[in-house]
Formats: structure tokens, sequence, C-alpha cells
């Protein structure tokens, strides 16, 4: 049921109406009561019949609490039927006394219900439909039954003379109602009460700390009330003219108003928790808190530690994932925790995961994620950036993989194919020229010749070579960067030392990156840094992989110098290995540069 | 003498070379690593040819192991690369390395008298 809040005029009339229900409380009382203080009997009956209306009332105007407010209104109604249980008139007064059985059933279900109005558990249902047959099968029907109700009663000032059953269809009363069907019924009735108090204590025990601050006050008066109603009907049984159970009809008389009020304070705590929590929540954000921060803050306004908080990322098909935008698994409902979808508009922002039991306090957890909306997105879109970023980085690698594995495969195939044949040609032109010349002078004009062919195909062996070692050199794929560089430096025009000692086999995208990057600063060196005598290349292995590149040649001003394709080249290879580059220099001091490269997987065994 | 090399167009050339050159003759061939190691143990060999690019266990690998197990056969690497390309394959000690386009009888005479001296 959705019960939407009434307007003012509807208010208006059920206050009006109210008002004048309590008018007739009071003339009813009044004019019915044989006791001395008839006047203020009446003006705490009226109040005890205005206190349960007022509330609902209240409650009825306020969201979330329309259902239940319309409920506890409904209830007062009946409360106010008991009162007619002070009439003279016969009819009058058995319909305040069944009212009152009606009564009974109602009230539990409230105490069971607050705030939300409706029954969360398969005991509370329980509870309510047992009540509902004791007084359906204990109750009800005895007012076809008996001459008179029992007294004292909470409804009713009268204690002797009191009007007889209006509804009595017997003529006598059966025995076994007295016998049996009322020590029973009493028994049943104390008994489920006390049920109901342990099941509050117990929702208390379980329930968020803003659903405790609520529910503290009407635990209170559910156990208040099944004292004083245990008194009465004990009382009743044993003694009763005695003054104790006067007294305790009298409080269960203002157990109900104390409810409503109980109901009130549960109420009013509520919505100030919630003020200052969100209050509070307000403070702490603002636009530079980190995801951490925000997490926190609302893990202590939802008075939930293990709160967490899920972004959406990407538009219409996007995924769920975490504040560094890692891809996560959708946020589901599971038991013990539920999920909050924060939105913009149409837009889902994040997901919040917190303890199920604030599902209670869904005005809470509505005005509080509002709060936290512009912070969210902040959030959102810096995971999003992170998560293309990652995208991107790595699709740069896997193209960069792609790339060098072909290098690999080319070189490969050069050295098995056209070098191995152009080797057996050099050979078998060695072993021709052999064959031609007979050591005497014999033959040695073709040998010669031969031999020449022979010199011919070893150039272009070496021709073959130099450029398969362009494209990958053999040492790097066969035994890594130290040796693939120790070769780069052997071959090149500047004098170079490679300094590098206890350095590990990486991946081959790391081994690459970092080989191509160091060569292209070693050929930069060679062509550009005029007048250097020599270069150094050092390699360190800790956590991470580090380069250095150094020359002592001519520099250059990089305020004035824009990067050329080299240097592009190196960022590019570092990037897809999220490594970084430094470039120092100045006129006249040479040149310096340095790579870094993360080391996050494993070590390949040997140097 | 026993020739390593994965390529079998360079196994039947050596084996040309093997069988021009006087005072030679070729025991077995092997076209990887662990062959080679397991000829040498069968075959005990007195000259190994060892190529240094193989797929698995290199020449290099087998050179090392082979300098351990059988410090008296007499072993050369070989390859298209030469020592500015491989500078590792010059690291294992009293193992020659030499181009496989400058093989031939006389360079495998050389050989065998330069490591007799």
């Amino acid at each position: 049921m959705r019960v939407t809040p009434v307007s003012r005029t509807a208010s208006l009339a059920v206050g009006s109406a109210a008002v004048a229900m309590c008018i007739v409380t009071g003339i009813l009382t009044e004019s019915g009561s044989s006791s001395q203080h008839a006047g203020l009997e009446a003006l705490v009956r009226m109040l005890t019949v205005a206190a349960p209306i007022a509330v609902g009332l209240f409650a009825l105007r306020r969201p979330p609490f329309e259902r239940f407010g319309a409920q506890l209104l409904v209830a007062g109604v009946v409360w106010w039927l008991t009162t007619l249980g002070n009439a003279e008139d016969e009819t009058l007064y058995s319909i305040g006394r069944i009212a009152q059985w009606v009564f009974e059933p109602a009230l539990l279900y409230l105490l069971l219900a607050f705030p939300t109005g409706r029954l969360t558990t398969r005991l509370d249902r329980i509870l309510v439909w047992a009540s509902v047959l004791i007084v359906a099968i204990l109750y009800m029907p005895t007012a076809l039954l008996v001459e008179t109700y029992p007294v004292p009663s909470a409804v009713s000032s009268c204690t002797t003379g009191c009007p007889h059953n209006a509804f009595n269809v017997s003529g006598s009363e059966p025995a076994f109602i007295e016998a049996v069907v009322r020590p029973l019924r009493e028994i049943l009735t104390i008994s489920l009460f006390a049920v109901v108090a342990v099941r509050v204590a117990q929702r208390l025990r379980g329930a968020s700390r803003l659903a405790r601050r609520a529910l503290a006050p009407v635990l209170a008066v559910a156990c208040f009330r099944c004292a004083a109603f245990s008194c009465v009907l004990i009382g009743r049984r044993l003694a009763p003219d005695a003054d104790v159970v006067a007294a305790s009809v009298w409080l269960l008389t203002l157990a109900v108003p104390l409810t409503a009020v109980a109901f009130l304070v549960g109420l009013v705590r509520w919505w100030v928790f919630i003020a200052r929590s969100t209050q509070r929540l307000a403070s702490r954000l603002h636009a530079h808190s980190s995801p951490e921060d925000l997490r926190v803050a609302l893990a202590e306004a939802f008075d939930d530690p293990s709160l967490a908080i899920v972004y959406w990322l990407g538009n219409g098909a996007g995924h769920w994932g975490d504040a560094e935008g890692h891809p996560v698994a959708a946020p589901s409902a599971t038991a013990g925790r539920a999920v909050t979808t924060v939105r913009d508009g149409d837009h889902v922002l994040a997901a919040i995961m917190h303890d199920a039991a604030l599902e209670d306090d869904r005005a809470f957890i509505d005005a509080a994620t509002t709060y936290a909306v512009m912070t969210l997105e902040n959030h959102r879109l810096s995971a999003q950036t992170s998560s293309l970023l990652r995208v991107v980085r790595e699709s740069r690698a896997r193209i960069q993989a792609a790339a060098d594995d072909e290098r690999r495969r080319i070189e490969r195939d050069l050295h098995d194919g056209a070098q191995q044949r152009l080797v057996a040609l050099r050979i078998k032109l060695e072993l021709a020229a052999e064959r031609t010349s007979d050591g005497n002078g014999n033959g040695a004009e073709g040998a010669a010749a031969l031999r020449k062919l022979g010199d011919d195909v070893e150039d272009a062996i070496d021709e073959v070579r130099s450029l398969a070692r362009g494209i990958y050199p053999a040492s790097l794929a066969d035994h890594g960067l130290v040796a693939g560089l120790r070769a780069a430096a052997l071959h090149c025009s500047l004098p170079t030392t490679v300094l590098a000692a206890g350095v590990h086999r990486h991946s081959r995208e790391i081994e690459s990156a970092a080989y191509f990057c160091c060569l292209e600063a070693l050929q930069n060196a060679a062509k550009h840094g005029a007048g250097a005598t020599g270069a150094v290349i050092e390699v360190r292995d800790d956590s991470s992989l580090r380069l250095e590149v150094r020359d002592d040649g001519a520099g250059f001003d990089p305020e004035k110098v824009t990067p050329g394709a080299g240097f592009t080249n190196m960022r590019d290879r570092l990037a897809a290995v999220s490594g970084e580059l430094s470039i120092t220099s100045s006129p006249g001091r040479g040149t310096r540069v340095a790579a870094t490269i993360p080391l996050e997987e494993t070590k390949r065994p040997g140097s | 003498m026993l020739t390593v090399d994965d390529q079998a167009l360079f196994r039947g050339i050596a084996r040309d070379v093997i069988d021009a050159t006087p005072g030679f003759e070729s025991v077995g061939e092997a076209a990887s690593g662990e062959e080679a190691l397991e000829a040498v143990a069968r075959l005990d060999p007195e000259l190994v040819l060892l190529d240094v690019r193989m797929p698995g266990v290199d020449g290099i690998e087998v050179a090392r192991r082979l300098r351990v197990t059988h410090p008296g056969t007499r072993l050369v690497l070989i390859s298209v690369e030469d020592a500015s390309d491989l500078p590792s394959a010059t690291e294992v000690p009293s193992v020659p390395l030499v181009r496989k386009q400058d093989f031939g009888p006389r360079l495998l005479t050389a050989i065998w008298r330069d490591h007799g001296t």
C-alpha cells in the first residue's frame, strides 16, 4: 500500500473529527462516572483518545511515515470506540467493551511495525495473526454468551452495577467461560505481549544506530504495557477490589497515550539523527574529498564500517569499477547486504553496498546519497578516465608486443632462411675452389674466381646480418637486455661502455622497450652529440628497471630544441610498459637520458 | 667429429666439408642441444662443432656443460653472427667462436692445429 501524504485540508477535517470524538468521550465519561473526580476522569479519557490520533496525524503528513501514521490513526479511532465503555446505555457500553478486544491486535501490530508500518519478518506476522485468532476465537464469541463483561476494565470507569451485555443471546452464561475460556485467553494474551516485548528488544539489538534510537522508547512502553496488563488480569482474578488492581487499570489506560508519545519520541529522534548525520556528512564532503574520504564519511553517517562504493563506468553499455577504474562484479544484494543505486537524473553514477538493516532508513539513505552525488560524480569520472587510460595503455602494449613479435619472426626467418642458404653457397664455393686447385698451380685461376664469388656471397651475408640485427638483435632475443646492449655497444661508432650487474631477465615487452630506448639514445649520442668521446649505458634492476644513457657530447638546450621522432619513439616504447623518460642536457655538458620501467611481473631466470 | 646444428642444410654442408678434409671423419650429427649432450656421451667424439643459436638448450649452454663433463673434448662454437653480435658466445673459456661462412677444410685444419698447440 502506497500512502501519499495527506493534504492540509484533509488533516484539518480529521483533526476536527478527532476533537468531536474527544468531546463525545468527555461527555460519556462524565455522565457515566460515579466517581467524585468525574471531571478529571473525563479529561484523562479525552487525552487517551487525543494522543494516538494526534501522533497519527503528525506522522501521516511526514514521509516516510505516512503508512504508519494512517495505521495509528485507525487504531486511535478503534481506541475512541473503547471509551463508549463509560456509557450507561447497554449497547454503547457493550460496543466499547468489544472495541477493547479489537484494539489489542491493532496495538500489537503497531508495536511490531513501527516505524515503517510494515511487518518485516515471518515471526512478526505470526504474532499478529496469533493475536487476531485469540480475539476471534476466545473473545468475540463470548459476547453472545455472557451476561456481563469482566470488571474492573481499563476502558470503563464502572466497577459495580455496570450495564449488562446487550448482545447476550444465551440467557445464562455457560460455566466453561469462567472456568476455561477466560483463564486461557488471559494467559495467552499476557504471553503474546511478553513475546512482542522480546521481539522489539531483539529488533533493537540488530538495528542500525538510527533505528535503535527510534525503537528504544517503543520497547520501553511495550514492556510497561505488558507489565500493567499482567497486573490487571492477574489482580482481577486474585483480588478484584485491591487498590493495586485499580491502579494497574489506570496504568493500562494511560499506556495508550504513553505508547503514542513513545512513537512520537521515536519519530522525532529519527529526524534529529538524520538531520545531524546529513549535516555532518555535508560538512565532510567537498570537491576534493578522496574516494576513501567519501567512503569513510558515508560509512560513519550510515553507521556501517563495511560500506563500499562502486562506480558505473561508461555511458550506456559500461561496467562497474572501483575508484581506480578496475573492473569489479556488478553489485548485488546478498545475505545481510543491500545495494543503493545512486543516480543523477536518469544517469546511474554509483552503487553503495551497505548493511541491509539500513533499508529501514530509506529516507535517510536517499538524503545522504543526495548530498554525496556531486562528489560521487567526480570520483566516477576520475575512475572512468583511469579505466580508459588503462584500456589505451593495454592496447598500446599489445600493438607494441605484436610489432616486436613480428620483428623477431622476420629476424628468425632471415637467420634460418636466406642467411643459411648464403652460408651454404659460400662453403660450397670454397669446397669447389679446393677441388679445382690441385696445389701445384693447376686450376689456380678457376679457384681464384670461385673464391672471388665466395667473397661476394660473404658481403651479401654481412648485409643480411646487419639488416637482421637492426630488426631484432639475436643477442637480445636469446640472452636478454644486457647482452643485447653489449652487442649494440660493440657496433656503435661511439666508444660505449655498458655498466650492468645483477640485472635479471624480464618480460619480452620490457626487455624490448628498454633495449630500443637505449639504442635510440645511443644512436642520438653518436649522431647529434658532436665532439662526444664516449657514452655510458647504465642498467640497474631493483623495484624498477632503471636505464641511463649519457654522453660527453655538445648537449643541447631542451627549452629551444624540439624533441624529434627519436624521443617520441622512446616515450611511446616506454609508455607501453608504464615506463617514464627524462632527458637532461645543457649546451657543452653532454646529454643524459634516463628511463624507469616499473617491474610488477615475476622476473625470468638467467641474466 | 660431431656436428650439432638445428638446420639440416648446414649439417649436410658440414658433412661435405669433413669428407673433403683429410684426417677428419664424421661420427654423428645432432639437431638440438639435448641431442648433442646425449650424442657426446654415446659417441665420445674428439671434436664437436656447435651451432650457437638453437631452440631450447643453445650451443653456448651445451659448451658450458661439456667443458665440465668432457674436459678433453675439443669444442668449437659456430654461428652466422660474429663475436660482436654474440658477446656471450665468447665467454665460454677455451671454446673458440668461428663464423659459419668461413667454415671449410682450411678452417677445420687450422682449428685442429691451433687447438693442438
